[in-house]
């Protein structure tokens, strides 16, 4: 089983220790000569937390790791962290151990990924030691293949223990992903060619490759671009010359790729594409039903091509290098230096603007959220960084500001807007961070840490390359938001609205946590002043391998 | 000139109305403002100085033109029952917030100043500009 997860390059298995997969356990950590270290264990502390470690690998990296979970119970406790996976499209490979034979009968059952079924993407109870390593390579390709998902495969306890002896792995069959037809390609080349001012409208992609090939599709045809980058992970890097609105939004041509394209829209397939086959109970999750907003664009399905972009884009490349005449090389070169220079120009003006913005209670205490993002930037902009964290508690001053070149620059939101997310889900993009000279930040919002810290220590244990910076505003505020509202409509008064959402009497020192679990940290930090000084430290620690985290009271947004 | 004209018009008006209108000639009590900023948790939208998202600092907000106007503004806000859980403004009463202690609320919110250094001042800030003007001269020259 362990060079089967090897042989898939899956980096990671997380997993909270447990009696139903003690068999795979043992074999990650002593498979081989030497010692297995691929994947290598990651020590979670709670089981939701090991999900969100996958969920944030998986958007760095756009691969999965793995995650082990235990029986009935664990797979509950991380049900949602998984429920998360599933909404934001994120391949995650899960294997449940099962114990029927010995231990306690509520922590098994017949059919234990039934507890998860509406929300995970596909699953498998193999009954042989060989149907494991099948399904563990189905789960594999299930879990990349649009529309990509968290997928279980339960494995019992005497499977796991059972020698391998001369069983040879299954041969590995590649999954096929669903691309556009020639004839399609062909069609959306000329309308790219024939357009004096075509567009690429850029969403998520899969994988870092899918935006190589998007670059080399829109240099080639002069194109420009819009990007998704600012709002989450695998899209056009935001700074490329070509990316911005150019010097005139008039377009004649808009080609989407996994986003809405006036012309033309070519995306994979929608969750609801699965459901049929796993809502079994009818529950009706979120986008499992109709959407309660419609989107925005043409709903007719006249211009919409059910395929995966990615895999898609090459033969777009390949047909519009058939059809390319030596005039329109000049033509699209010059396009594009016009693009350049009017893009530069937007971005130059825009930077002013957004920078205006910033100033607004510069030196206030609590600190400003514009200056805990602003004071970040000149720091880390030289470094390979990604921006782990859910920024919309912090009011994205990121945005215009910071450049979103890379496919992790920034891996979005929660998926479902589940808190607990983002102190796990900031250790797996550590995890992919580790060995690649990149570092992760993390702006994370008090509530949120509270409900999974334990992510703190598999940080530290690990030598995670993260710098948490708290986004301290004591309380969970867009429920004190809220709160203040129903009571203005009930006329009761809003002075009693800090009951129940507010972080207070006690305040919690958040350096301190980290301390105990073994993280080096600094503050609480009030005045604007000492951030500097404290972002040096904390990104100096992090360069050197140990985890950092910096307390601030800040604004509530 | 026309600006001017109206300017003056507008203090006039307003010397008659504060002359003629008693509960504006009772002084207002800014540390109970304060409190009461705190208390009803007005900081949550609009910052510890009036800085926050929707900003009261340096009389920006329409709302701080007069304490008449924040007065009635506190007074008829939305009070339906939204079928989504909003962040919009809470509607307050005056049994909620009398007009004694909108007026404190008032006085203290006036209070508030902003004055950020330019950003040509601000070491980082000038930074992140001039980087952004360096890479594009360099793209420039390529």
């Amino acid at each position: 089983m362990v060079q089967t997860l090897r042989d898939l390059n899956i980096e990671f298995i997380a997993a909270n220790p447990a009696s139903s997969f003690e068999g795979l356990q043992e074999s990650i950590v002593n498979y081989g000569t030497p010692p297995n270290t691929m994947p290598e264990l990651i020590t979670a502390l709670h089981e939701e937390s090991a999900v969100d470690m996958a969920h944030g690998y998986a958007k760095s990296q756009g691969h999965p790791m793995a995650v082990m979970l235990h029986g009935t119970v664990g797979l509950q406790h991380a049900s949602m962290a998984i429920y998360q996976c599933y909404h934001d499209k994120t391949p995650v490979v899960i294997i449940v151990g099962r114990d029927d034979k010995f231990f306690r009968q509520e922590q098994t059952a017949n059919d234990i990924a039934g507890l998860t079924r509406a929300f995970t993407k596909w699953d498998a109870q193999p009954t042989t030691l060989k149907g494991a390593l099948s399904d563990i390579q189905q789960a594999f390709n299930e879990a990349i293949t649009p529309p990509m998902g968290p997928t279980i495969v339960v494995i019992d306890v005497e499977l796991q223990k059972e020698e391998a002896e001369d069983l040879k792995i299954p041969s590995y069959k590649p999954p096929i992903f669903q691309a556009i037809s020639k004839k399609e390609a062909k069609q959306i080349a000329q309308n790219l060619l024939k357009a004096n001012n075509p567009r690429l409208q850029v969403g998520k992609l899969r994988t870092p490759n899918g935006i190589e090939n998007a670059i080399k599709l829109a240099e080639l045809s002069g194109c420009s671009v819009r990007t998704a980058a600012t709002g989450g992970p695998m899209s056009f890097p935001e700074r490329h010359p070509q990316c911005g609105k150019g010097q005139d939004d008039n377009y004649d041509y808009i080609l989407g790729l996994e986003s809405d394209g006036r012309d033309t829209s070519i995306q994979g397939p929608t969750l609801l594409s699965n459901a049929n086959n796993r809502d079994l109970s009818d529950i009706g999750f979120g986008f499992i039903r109709e959407p309660v907003v419609p989107p925005r664009r043409d709903l007719s399905g006249n211009n919409d091509i059910t395929s995966d972009a990615e895999v898609s884009i090459p033969i777009i490349i390949e047909q519009f290098k058939r059809i390319q005449a030596k005039d329109d090389v000049n033509t699209i070169a010059n396009r594009r230096n016009i693009l350049a220079t009017a893009n530069s120009q937007n971005y130059r003006q825009a930077l002013k603007v957004t920078l205006e913005k910033k100033r607004k209670g510069w030196n206030s205490s609590p600190v400003s959220l514009a200056r805990l993002y602003s004071e970040l930037w000149p720091l880390i902009k030289d470094l390979d960084w990604c921006l782990s964290s859910p920024t919309v508690f912090s009011s994205r001053h990121h945005i215009g500001l910071w450049d979103h070149n890379k496919p992790y620059s920034y891996l979005g939101m929660h998926g479902a807007g589940g808190i607990g997310y983002c102190i796990g889900a900031s250790a797996g993009a550590g995890l992919a961070a580790r060995d690649r000279d990149r570092i992760v930040i993390n702006i994370q919002c008090d509530g949120d840490l509270n409900y999974t810290p334990g992510s703190l220590w598999t940080a530290t244990h690990h030598n995670l390359p993260l710098l948490t910076i708290m986004h301290n505003n004591r309380g969970y505020h867009q429920e004190v938001m809220y709160l203040h509202y129903m009571a203005g409509v009930r006329g009761r008064g809003t002075d009693r609205m800090h009951i129940g959402t507010t972080l207070r009497e006690p305040f919690i020192n958040y350096a301190k946590l980290a301390e105990a679990y073994g993280m080096q940290s600094e503050g609480p930090i009030e005045n604007p002043e000492n951030l500097k000084a404290a972002y040096n430290r904390g990104i100096e620690s992090v360069l050197s391998g140990k985890p950092y985290l910096i307390d601030v009271i800040t604004e509530p947004r | 000139m026309n600006q001017i004209i109206t300017k003056i018009r507008n203090r006039r008006t307003w010397i008659i109305f504060l002359l003629c209108n008693p509960i504006f000639i009772a002084s207002a009590d800014i540390d109970n403002g304060a409190s009461l900023y705190l208390d009803h948790g007005c900081y949550s939208c609009h910052g510890y100085n009036g800085t926050g998202r929707y900003p009261l600092a340096n009389d920006v907000s329409g709302i701080m033109t007069s304490e008449e106007l924040f007065i009635m503004f506190l007074r008829l806000r939305a009070d339906l029952n939204p079928l989504t859980p909003t962040n919009s403004m809470p509607n307050y009463s005056e049994a909620v917030i009398s007009d004694k202690q909108a007026k404190d609320i008032y006085a203290y919110m006036k209070t508030f100043k902003d004055n950020p250094p330019k950003i040509e001042d601000i070491p980082v800030l000038k930074e992140i500009l001039d980087n952004a003007n360096r890479n594009q001269n360099d793209e420039q020259n390529k």
